[in-house]
């Protein structure tokens, strides 16, 4: 019985080492051109072979003093040994297949109906999925930066126009030096009051989106080619194990998690304006395009059927009665005052959810999705990691 | 229980064992009782509807769940074999438990059309939408909603603007109250915007001021007022458009992304607790949020009967209605109010009953959403910790 036994450990370990040794020299399936990446992964094998001869000797000598303990411990790192090998076959496999699978198959993997506008001008949605986030992202954050740029215009026409005084000097008013003074655009200073409070949601809206794209920059620049590998390598370590996991699970969230959560929400995005913000009295979301903007980015909300924002250029209706007022100091008479128009501030509380709903509510959603994974892919390798503690520290 | 590095956590064997036994004795009583009643009217339409849109989803996702599971099973038995050929209890029963685990998983994904839709016993259907119908009502049940025509929302007749069903009803109060905060915030503004020129006059002698508008108290005192209520219904617009986008966001995609979703990433051992937090807030947000908010609307009239052909819908009917009336002509958009006293008096009160009906009453049923959420998840074997981080954050 107890021949059996053994024969049974000692063939387990033979496979492992069968699959370590293929790990070390297989192929990379890697297919995202990170050349860094294969080195790392040849330290993991080398690491998971050493591990295994390690084992090897313990067991061996645990035979051959009856050591009761130093059998059990081989037996417990052998686990180890095949879990950290098939920790690395998965992360490995779902690497290359998140490089793989392009943004248009996602469409036809959930059975959603409609691919977003962005995918689909950019190739028919043949961007990977790591480019797809990044794709959304830049947009989104182009989209938030364009209606910064409309309300700068809003706030600087309304300053402009609260503050027009027109002093009327009529008859003999040179002798007599009575005058009237009168602000014919004060009224507009409660238009003001709202742009400024816009103008503080839009800054936030704005904040998040570039923060989501440095984020992703970082997650694909220096997560990947650094702390993943790093932290396989340290669960190889029997001593480190712990930690080893943990930071395998941060970074594994984050880097599968993260760009596939982001190209879901492109996918969600342009169902915010499907029915939403055009229903009713409310009127259609136009943006209009200011400092050269040309509303960059608003094609996260559209989907190649229908635009879920429609962009009016400066100089022409709604945004423009007239011709553009350039403030630059053309046009002081109250005539061209009127010229100097600015979006209806109701228009720009609809268009400001819509960004601050994609900039700020989805990805607080995101984070609630990474950090329960994390916490569970942490909890599977030995150590939980409070991710939301994590951040909080960041 | 955990071994070094790699958890083997023995998760609680009854619990599941009692999950699977209530899935089991669920998919029995299905099978017993194999004619489902057919639900008839508008509201049997509706939950039509809603099963044609999750078939549709949940079609293309059977091969994938498939995939899932045969995928855990293999693994499930490697580590069995693992288990057996170490000798290690500690691995055969992280095996078992997960090999319960996944049964469980399988089981509510192929009956959750089922749950969701069809479970009958004794003659009546006992799935969640009839859980829903039999709280609100299955006939000509009605919120009083000036954006639709007739000022009544009929609830499973719906509207083509915002939808059918308890969400549609949620949208259009939200829109409702969207037109009112407008229209009013255009009032002011129009009430504002002579009182503020008068306001800027300033009449000048010896090139010396010698009076301006500004100066007049009672002017500059309602100049002010309507500031803050403009400011004030920003705030209410900025809330309302994002719960109107939110309820859009509800509508399309608990019961067509999470669920199914959730379903799937419950198999897999490092997703169950995202797998259950996604199906217990795609069952909450699409059945309970919406129920509570109309059940907490005191304008909600429940009908179980359909409407008599010969009453006239909105106009005529029947049940109690007398504060719906009364509110609803509060917020009927296009009040035609004399400019300075919608400033002064109704713009006030106006704010005052938004703010009540856009934070109060939405967040009553959140509340009960958020505990009926939490309640549920670790049943699903979920974890819902960074969500109720962020909830108490957010308040």
């Amino acid at each position: 019985m107890q021949a059996k036994k053994t024969w049974r450990a000692a063939f387990f370990l033979f496979i492992s080492l069968l699959a370590a040794s293929s790990l070390s020299f297989a192929d990379n399936p890697f297919t995202c051109n990170l050349d860094k990446f294969n080195d790392t992964m040849l330290l993991c094998g080398i690491a998971a072979l050493s591990m295994a001869a390690l084992i090897s000797l313990v067991y061996i000598g645990g035979e051959f003093a009856q050591s009761a303990r130093m059998l059990t411990w081989a037996k417990t790192e052998a686990i180890q040994v095949f879990a950290s090998l098939a920790i690395v076959a998965v992360v490995l496999f779902v690497l290359s297949s998140m490089c793989t699978f392009q943004v248009g198959e996602f469409k036809d993997v959930f059975g959603v109906s409609s691919m977003p506008k962005i995918y689909q001008s950019a190739g028919g949605g043949s961007d990977s999925l790591y480019g797809g986030a990044m794709r959304y992202t830049e947009n989104l954050a182009a989209l938030a930066l364009s209606n910064v740029a409309s309300l700068r215009y809003d706030l600087g026409a309304y300053e402009i126009r609260t503050s027009y005084n027109t002093f009327d000097c009529s008859g003999d008013c040179l002798f007599s030096l009575s005058s009237v003074s009168t602000a014919p655009f004060s009224g507009n200073s409660m238009n003001l009051a709202i742009s400024n409070n816009m103008m503080g949601i839009a800054t936030v809206s704005y904040l998040s989106a570039i923060f989501m794209y440095f984020t992703l920059v970082y997650i694909y620049s220096g997560l990947f080619i650094v702390f993943l590998p790093l932290a396989l390598i340290i669960r190889s370590v029997p001593f480190m194990r712990h930690l080893g996991g943990s930071l395998i699970a941060i970074f594994v969230s984050l880097y599968i998690m993260y760009p596939l959560m982001l190209v879901a929400d492109a996918y969600v995005a342009p169902g915010f304006t499907a029915n939403a913000l055009s229903a009713g009295n409310s009127g259609a979301v136009v943006m209009c395009a200011r400092d050269g903007r040309n509303c960059a980015g608003s094609a996260i909300f559209s989907t190649a059927a229908q635009d879920g924002i429609t962009c009016s250029p400066a100089g022409t209706e709604p945004c423009f009665g007239h011709e553009e007022w350039g403030m630059e100091g053309i046009g002081r008479s109250q005539d061209a005052m009127n010229n100097l128009s600015p979006n209806e501030p109701a228009r720009a509380i609809r268009l400001n959810v819509l960004i601050f709903l994609a900039a700020v509510f989805l990805p607080a959603i995101n984070f609630i999705v990474i950090a329960a994974f994390g916490r569970e892919l942490s909890r599977f390798l030995g150590e939980e990691a409070d991710m939301s503690r994590l951040g909080q520290m960041i | 229980m955990q071994s070094a590095g790699f958890a083997f956590s023995q998760k609680k064997p009854n619990g599941i064992a009692l999950l699977l036994t209530v899935f089991s004795l669920l998919m029995l009583a299905s099978l017993a009782f194999p004619s489902v009643p057919a639900r008839g009217g508008d509201f049997g339409a509706y939950v039509d509807q809603q099963q044609t849109y999750f078939n549709n989803r949940v079609d293309g996702w059977w091969t994938l769940a498939v995939t899932a599971i045969l995928i855990c099973i293999s693994f499930n038995t490697l580590v069995y074999m693992l288990g057996f050929a170490l000798e290690s209890q500690e691995v055969k029963n992280y095996a078992k438990a997960e090999f319960l685990q996944v049964s469980a998983s399988s089981l509510m994904i192929f009956f959750a059309v089922d749950l969701i839709f069809n479970v009958s016993s004794g003659g009546q259907t006992v799935a969640a939408f009839d859980f829903m119908g039999d709280l609100v009502g299955t006939g000509a049940s009605s919120i009083s909603c000036t954006a639709t025509p007739g000022g009544r929302f009929i609830l499973w007749k719906g509207d083509p603007q915002f939808g059918t069903g308890p969400i549609g009803a949620f949208k259009c109060k939200t829109q409702e109250k969207i037109s009112a905060v407008d229209n009013a915030y255009d009032a002011v503004r129009s009430a504002n915007y002579p009182l503020e020129q008068e306001e800027s006059i300033c009449y000048y002698l010896l090139g010396v001021p010698v009076w301006c508008g500004s100066w007049d108290l009672d002017l500059h005192k309602r100049v002010e007022q309507a500031h803050l209520l403009s400011s004030k219904m920003t705030d209410v617009s900025v809330s309302l458009h994002a719960q109107y986008v939110f309820a859009e966001y509800i509508q399309k995609n608990m019961l067509t992304v999470f669920l199914p979703f959730g379903l799937v990433l419950r198999i897999f051992p490092f997703t169950r607790g995202l797998g259950g937090l996604f199906i217990a807030l795609g069952v909450g947000f699409f059945f309970v949020w919406p129920t509570f908010f109309l059940l907490t609307d005191h304008t909600f009239v429940k009908v179980d009967n359909p409407p008599a052909q010969s009453l006239q819908e909105g106009v005529c009917f029947s049940g109690f209605r007398g504060s719906s009336v009364v509110l609803a002509g509060v917020v009927m958009p296009g009040v035609a109010a004399q400019a300075s006293d919608l400033a002064v008096t109704k713009g006030k009160d106006l704010v005052y009953q938004l703010t009540i009906g856009t934070v109060f009453y939405p967040f009553v049923a959140l509340v009960l959403t958020l505990i009926f959420v939490r309640a549920m998840t670790p049943l699903l074997g979920g974890d819902m910790g960074e969500l109720m981080r962020m909830v108490s954050r957010l308040g």
